[in-house]
């Protein structure tokens, strides 16, 4: 390793380098502009109700169809008797809200305008973890007029399931969604438009999202594919309702008393559940759970808490079959709840 | 060039592809797209989700660890490394989701909590797949850097792009990347273009060392790995279960601008690595291991990058003379016992130690130290102002017989004095300050109560400043920390009643959240009482933190990493928040502090280990029972005028 060796040679591959290179790159960024250019005159900015403690009262949204459909996200701004839409070239609408479906936080708004610039949603997208991304949103509200949304770059991190439900996050859409690294959910960013870096439609901005389980604010997209059936409807005009996560809790569910399982006493934030007791001729008993095991997964779910492990049996019905992993004695054992033997 | 796969290379392959089908513009943008998945596919098969059940909440912090977090395989039998933040609760259980999907129990094995990190063992029966690394000497800014985690799923890494940033960042302790690094892939590898690790993704923050130090900054763009192949030469410690931890020289430095002030030792600790190797006051260190060290930063580089049990070849300058001084760096250094002569001085006089005050059952009475007495010398060091001394007793050997001159009446006379500890409970009631006779009242200070607010803070505030502020030299200053279950409102007038007769400012800070603080505020906290601070003259001896539930917590936090503003925390109902870095007790860094609680309260109980940690790192701590009945405050009057004496007799030597 001689670095006296090296640096002529460094040098010179770098000389070569720039020159191959210039062609190509300025190529490359034109592309990058033309798409940005493209996709932004597509997004528009939405002004609703708001502006009292905090919160927004704008947001972002995506022209959708030639016949002035508009896409954006479900929320509180769209709760206004006036809703205004405003076009990347300035002009104002006064829009109407055609269709909502709050599962997946989507709303379709319509203004009066024909053959506006508009994604196809056919051409939609599903980038992979690593791809180039672009986001195109009006976060923190800070285009106005005929100014364009402002467009960030970054990358696909992850594609996850938000698991919603389990209140990891506050949040009705359960799917899967598009973790990216640039960050994309701010104020003002929910409706906004993912797109790859050809300009082809990918996901839409949801609405800011911290994450319980690690308070970490969460910057994603729900991809397109998710999407296609939900806001086939919405164009349809048919609306559907909220559900109500409670709702989806059995009549009777799982409980540990009717389990006839002891943990060690819930005294902190997050008291590992250690059984302390199995009732005699309990259905604990029957799955052969045992003093001092610590429960890790039900139906492969992690249980990080008592607290995690009451909520999870919440959504059981008490005859259910369920799963449960347990540590014992530094092995993972696995054992099943009401198996019928 | 030796390295036949080295960047330059690939790119120049990369170049020639694309010289191949000029006018493809995207072609570019597809080439890059294509080596970062090529990179991504090499290092992923060595990145494991890790789960954590259970753990432990202690003392109400503000901050729990995640119970997803990644990890990193460094050696084929199942020694996988990641970092500390996410196992600061302590878990009971540890799972590790292994690249053949097959789930199995981790083992702590050690922890480096020089640098947060932590080694985990897994069982396996096959052959794990080790990641090739990088040297950070290989490395330079501005070159591509992409994050690994597994957090989100146990087959598919997660990705994040950037650059370097830095190559010796924190004290030399990491590289630096704009890739957007948080619990989301704290312990999964930062890797460069061809895949190879550059290092192991933590929190890191150049002024908090604790595990949870740093997290503020993430996704912000400022991230931090450290280096793979720096940990693999520490790696046989570890795996033997011996922790790694900061090496301790046992020194204190002259002057706070450590990009400026060269390295002059101010004080060295009693049976500590640098006395044992003949390191004295007023040496400067000028090299260390062959570097040279102009300024303090430069030291805190090399330590940075050290561990306790490295022996470090020091440069010294004295006076003249240039010697070398060999240490071994200790892991922890015998605590350090303020030492109590037992008396106080008077405040009104800059440059003499005149006594106003002599406390009971302590050395400076058993001698027969009278007030009135003025101190001449303690030991050889002339005394010539209440600091000089103060400073003289904190560095003197402990528990041995020093001498003291001191001038009574006309007479010269002698006493031997031999200091005990500071004492863990309330001493009697001291007399109250008073001006010194005839003292005009100043002019241009403003008094009375007041908004105070900073204007890039979100944090309300408000400051109390007595008449008093007038005509004596410098104030104490209380500092209130409220929360929505700890109200400073129905004590605020108690606290401005006594603010006069005890010579105090008083300063109320609410969280920016108005219910609860979070750890960052530390710094909002040190602002306000700077701002306070540049317009009144305030004692930092007499500066206390009073606060209840999460602002007792802060009062803690804040005094812990402020010590050279703040000398007492009072915590009523709270304890240390879990992840928190307790600092050793110094000679010249001072913090006492005082546990309130209800009776029978369920809080003392839990903070009783707590107590125990900071007895045995000899810090001076009272614990105490408040007396207020019910209603809204958790603070009577008369506990106002206990805490008050307290501070009254916090510049005790």
């Amino acid at each position: 390793m001689s670095h006296k060796h090296s640096t002529p040679a460094l040098l010179a591959s770098l000389v070569a380098l720039c020159l191959l290179f210039s062609t190509p790159t300025a190529h490359g960024e034109a592309t990058l502009r033309e798409v940005t250019r493209d996709v932004q005159q597509k997004v528009v900015k939405i002004y609703g109700a708001g502006g009292l403690r905090g919160l927004e009262s704008y947001q972002s949204g995506s022209l959708i169809s030639d016949k002035g459909h508009v896409l954006t996200a479900w929320s509180y701004v769209l709760d206004s008797s006036v809703i205004t839409v405003v076009l990347d070239d300035g002009r104002h609408f006064v829009a109407e809200l055609a269709a909502a479906d709050p599962r997946f936080g989507i709303a379709l708004l319509k203004i009066d305008a024909e053959n506006l610039p508009h994604f196809s949603l056919d051409k939609g997208v599903s980038p992979k973890v690593g791809d180039r991304i672009l986001s195109f949103s009006n976060l923190f509200g800070i285009a106005a007029g005929d100014e364009p949304a402002s467009v960030l770059s970054g990358y696909v991190s992850a594609i996850t399931p938000l698991e919603a439900r389990r209140s990891t996050f506050p949040s009705a859409y359960q799917g899967p969604v598009l973790i990216v690294d640039a960050i994309v959910n701010n104020p003002g960013a929910a409706g906004g438009v993912l797109t790859d870096q050809q300009g082809n439609f990918a996901g839409l901005l949801g609405k800011e999202l911290r994450s319980s389980r690690n308070d970490i604010w969460l910057n994603y997209a729900i991809p397109i594919a998710q999407l296609r059936e939900p806001i086939e409807d919405l164009l349809a005009g048919r609306s559907r309702p909220a559900i109500d996560p409670e709702k989806e809790k059995p009549l009777s569910p799982l409980t540990l008393q009717h389990l006839g399982l002891v943990l060690v006493p819930n005294v902190l934030d997050k008291t590992p559940p250690y059984v302390e007791r199995v009732r005699r001729d309990s259905l604990a008993e029957a799955a052969q759970l045992r003093p001092d095991d610590l429960i890790l997964y039900a139906d492969g779910t992690l249980i990080s808490s008592q607290k995690a492990l009451i909520e999870t049996f919440s959504y059981k019905d008490r005859d259910d079959i369920v799963s449960l992993t347990v540590l014992r004695d530094g092995q993972l054992v696995e054992l099943t709840l009401n198996e019928l033997n | 060039m030796s390295k036949p796969f080295s960047i330059l290379s690939c790119l120049l392959v990369l170049a020639a592809l694309l010289i191949a089908s000029p006018g493809q513009a995207q072609q570019l943008n597809d080439a890059e797209q294509k080596a970062i998945q090529a990179a991504v596919d090499r290092a992923a098969a060595s990145v494991v989700q890790i789960e954590t059940v259970g753990g432990l909440i202690e003392g109400g912090g503000p901050i729990e660890g995640a119970s997803r977090t990644s990890g990193t395989i460094v050696s084929p039998d199942g020694y996988i490394l990641s970092s500390l933040y996410g196992f600061i609760q302590e878990p009971s259980g540890i799972l590790v989701s292994m690249p053949s999907g097959k789930r199995v129990a981790g083992k702590i094995i050690a922890k480096d909590t020089q640098r947060n990190l932590i080694l985990l063992k897994v069982e396996t029966d096959v052959e794990l797949a080790v990641p090739e690394a990088v040297a950070r000497e290989e490395l330079q800014p501005g070159q591509w850097a992409l994050a690994l985690g597994k957090t989100f799923a146990k087959d598919v890494s997660s990705v994040s792009v950037g650059i370097v940033s830095a190559t010796h960042r924190v004290w030399g302790k990491a590289v630096q990347t704009d890739a957007k690094i948080s619990p989301n892939n704290y312990g999964g590898p930062l890797i460069d273009i061809q895949g190879r690790v550059i290092g192991i993704l933590t929190p890191l923050s150049p002024q908090d060392p604790s595990a949870t130090g740093g997290f503020e900054w993430y996704d912000s763009g400022i991230g931090f790995a450290v280096p793979l192949t720096e940990i693999q030469q520490r790696l046989d410690t570890l795996k033997e279960g011996e922790d790694l931890k900061p090496g301790l020289l046992g020194i204190n430095l002259k002057g706070k601008d450590i990009v400026a002030d060269p390295a002059e030792i101010a004080a060295v600790r009693y049976n500590s690595p640098a006395q044992v190797a003949g390191i004295q006051e007023k040496d400067i260190l000028i090299g260390a291991n062959g570097r040279p060290i102009e300024r303090q930063a430069q030291l805190k580089h090399i330590l940075g990058e050290a561990y306790a049990g490295d022996t470090i070849e020091f440069k010294v300058k004295r006076g003249e003379e240039e010697l070398t001084a060999t240490v071994t760096l200790a892991g922890e250094l015998i605590p350090y016992e303020r030492p109590f002569l037992g008396i106080q001085l008077d405040r009104n006089v800059g440059d003499a130690a005149i006594v106003t005050h002599v406390f009971d059952d302590t050395a400076a009475k058993s001698s027969g130290m009278e007030p009135g007495d003025k101190i001449l010398k303690y030991d050889d060091t002339e005394i010539d102002a209440p600091q000089t001394l103060r400073e003289a007793v904190a560095t003197a050997e402990p528990d041995v017989p020093h001498t003291l001159v001191v001038l009574r009446g006309e007479n010269v006379q002698t006493f031997e004095v031999t200091p005990s500890g500071m004492p863990n409970q309330f001493l009697a009631a001291t007399a109250k300050p008073k001006p010194s006779e005839g003292a005009e009242p100043r002019d241009g200070i403003a008094t009375g109560e007041s908004d105070f607010q900073l204007a890039e803070e979100q944090n309300s505030a408000k400051l109390f400043v007595p008449e008093a502020a007038k005509t004596l030299p410098s104030l104490g200053l209380v500092v209130l920390l409220g929360d929505a279950e700890f109200k400073i409102e129905p004590q605020w007038e108690s606290w401005k009643k006594l603010a006069g007769e005890f010579g105090y400012a008083v300063l109320e800070i609410q969280p920016a959240s108005e219910s609860r603080w979070s750890r960052p505020e530390i710094s909002v906290v040190r602002k306000m009482i700077d701002r306070v601070r540049d317009n009144y003259a305030i004692d930092a001896t007499r500066t206390i933190a009073v606060g209840g539930k999460t602002g007792g917590a802060m009062a803690l936090l804040h005094g812990f990493e402020n010590r050279d503003v703040q000398n007492g925390a009072v915590a009523i109902e709270a304890g240390i928040p879990r992840g928190t870095n307790i600092p050793d007790n110094e000679p010249l860094e001072r913090l006492e502090i005082v546990f309130m609680n209800p009776k029978d309260s369920e809080t003392a109980e839990k903070i009783g280990t707590q107590v125990e940690t900071l007895e045995k790192l000899k810090f001076a701590v009272i614990q105490a029972e408040t007396t207020a009945s019910g209603g809204d405050s958790l603070l009577s009057e008369d506990d106002v005028e206990t805490l008050s004496n307290w501070l009254n007799s916090l510049d005790r030597i």
